[in-house]
């Protein structure tokens, strides 16, 4: 455990002392102060005028959203080069030559990356939780519960582009992770939502359904971990028959990543 | 006690043989010198030792052994070649961290990283990141970082490269104190001046074969090597040459000759007369490394 955590801790001082953390967590806050702007005043939908609590609703998942739009990017910028940059230096050899195992030496790289991507979440998080408090005068303790079911689609992007990553090109382990990410998005919210599913279940195209149903179940469901994330904060979030679904779904795809990521690194050779 | 042991070793790339059929082993406490030109299948030995590399067939062992284990990598400290590091790490940090993951106790750790600093002379550049340290500097910090859990076996792939002189020299005293306490060294360099002079054994490699292990006397042909020093030379010479002695070294105008028998020294000035060169000196010399490393890739390439 102790070499894990020399790896992870060595991982974390990389992350923090690249400037790229810091220019992420600079746009990240200028992006909730904007945010913030929203949480007041008076607000409409469909001519009804929303309260108090609707209206910080609407900042929280405004800022949700923001939070992990910029954790996601400085996941994927992080996880892209955390692998490949330590073996295309060969670096690699001085930590794998010492009496570590191939599995703690990934495992350190991946602590180390999400120790890095979470205290930036956590930074944007507990920053814009207070700020809210001050517009609002709410305190939205939801606000974390959504940040840590979150968390989990984070790690899943780590892995997925941690995996990619070392049989390509860095960049293209990170494009592949975007699109990924994207995709199940889009296929995850027809199935998601309630409304949505049902105007798709009883529409004429049934091979369309089933089509999109066998991705829904095959593809990692960042989408699917997303909403039900929001859904702590936001009730548009929330559906009538999944609600722990995409967690299961989503712990069970970062085991099969890993799996596949330690076969492949031990028969690697460097 | 064999401190590595390789029987019939092969190291197959998708189109190369990097290793064929190496058999050797290297005793405690000496210091194995790995020679061969650039491609030879040296890192790839040392890689295989420390698992980084697989061996495609064959066995070998590290103080009787298999390779691999973390075991036996706590008991190897490894000198890459061409060292590349962390720029954004601090020399300390580098240090503690390699302390880190050889699983010593904090106390000990600075101990042994103060101890290293001092002896390398990087005690005043601790606190800077690597990236601005130079190329020698690297090197040092490199093989503190393998001398810092006190290994029984070290690895060295080209210890002294990057090195200016008084560098060099305290990396040879360092691997002589090393060799003092018990351990066994084993370097692969192009240095051969370097070989020469702190290794006990010595093997050369030549295209993924071994071909030829022993002391240095044991390596040495009988003849000492002449050495012929032209005012200017020419190929006809070195044709001349090469007919009388077993292979020719050239370093400007001076020729190292291997003798084929008692007859080359005689023959050696008609030759000359015939390439109508003109003769500044010739001498007869003990054959040193670069003469046996040269002769004996010579000979193996001529075969």
């Amino acid at each position: 455990m102790k070499q894990i955590l020399a790896i992870s801790g060595n991982t974390i001082k990389e992350g923090l002392r690249n400037k790229l953390f810091y220019i992420l967590l600079g746009v990240a806050v200028l992006f909730l102060l904007l945010v913030r702007g929203c949480m007041s005043g008076s607000m409409a939908i469909n001519s009804e005028q929303l309260g108090p609590k609707q209206v910080a609703d609407f900042g929280f998942i405004l800022g949700f959203h923001v939070i992990i739009f910029w954790g996601l990017a400085l996941a994927g910028l992080l996880s892209m080069g955390a692998l490949p940059g330590d073996i295309e230096s060969g670096i690699i050899t001085v930590f794998i030559s010492k009496p570590i195992s191939r599995f703690q030496y990934l495992m350190g790289k991946f602590i180390g990356v999400s120790a890095v991507v979470l205290l930036n979440v956590a930074i944007l998080g507990i920053g814009f939780f207070f700020l809210a408090f001050l517009r609002t005068g709410v305190w939205e303790f939801k606000f974390f519960i959504s940040l840590g079911v979150f968390a989990l689609n984070i790690f899943m992007l780590i892995s997925f582009v941690f995996l990619v990553s070392l049989a390509t090109a860095r960049i293209i382990a990170m494009v592949l992770g975007i699109v990924a990410y994207i995709f199940s998005v889009g296929i995850d919210f027809v199935f998601y939502f309630d409304n949505i599913r049902m105007v798709f279940e009883n529409s004429s195209s049934k091979v369309l359904f089933v089509i999109l149903k066998v991705f829904y179940f095959v593809f990692p469901q960042w989408g699917s971990t997303q909403f039900y994330a929001a859904s702590f904060v936001s009730e548009i979030f929330g559906n009538s028959v999944m609600s722990f679904w995409p967690v299961i779904h989503t712990l069970v795809y970062i085991m099969l990543f890993w799996l596949i990521m330690v076969l492949f690194f031990r028969r690697k050779e460097f | 006690m064999k401190a590595i042991s390789a029987t019939g070793l092969f190291k197959d790339y998708s189109k190369v043989r990097a290793l064929s059929g190496i058999n050797f082993h290297v005793e405690k406490g000496e210091i194995f010198g790995f020679l061969g030109p650039n491609g030879a299948g040296k890192t790839t030995f040392v890689k295989i030792l420390l698992g980084l590399v697989f061996p495609t067939a064959g066995d070998v062992s590290v103080f009787n052994l298999p390779i691999g284990g973390r075991n036996v990598r706590k008991r190897i400290g490894y000198l890459p070649e061409n060292m590349r590091l962390h720029g954004f790490l601090k020399g300390y940090e580098f240090l503690d961290l390699a302390g880190k993951l050889y699983g010593l106790p904090k106390l000990e750790r600075k101990t042994e990283i103060d101890k290293y600093l001092e002896i390398f002379g990087l005690t005043a550049d601790a606190g800077r990141p690597l990236r601005e340290y130079s190329k020698g500097m690297l090197q040092r910090i490199g093989i503190a970082q393998a001398l810092i859990h006190n290994p029984e076996l070290l690895l060295l792939d080209e210890p002294t490269s990057g090195l200016d002189p008084i560098g060099t020299k305290e990396v040879r005293d360092i691997i002589l104190k090393e060799k003092k306490k018990g351990k066994t060294i084993f370097i692969n360099s192009h240095l051969l001046s370097e070989i020469e002079r702190t290794c006990d054994r010595v093997a050369i490699l030549n295209k993924g074969k071994l071909i030829k292990i022993g002391t240095l006397d044991e390596l040495s042909d009988s003849a000492p090597t002449i050495m012929v020093e032209v005012e200017e030379g020419s190929e006809k010479l070195l044709k001349g040459l090469k007919k009388v002695s077993k292979s020719v070294r050239v370093e400007n105008n001076k020729y190292y000759l291997t003798p084929k028998d008692d007859n080359t020294r005689g023959a050696i000035p008609e030759v000359i007369v015939k390439a109508n060169a003109r003769l500044v000196t010739m001498s007869e010399d003990k054959e040193s490394l670069e003469d046996i490393f040269y002769r004996v890739v010579k000979e193996e390439e001529g075969s």
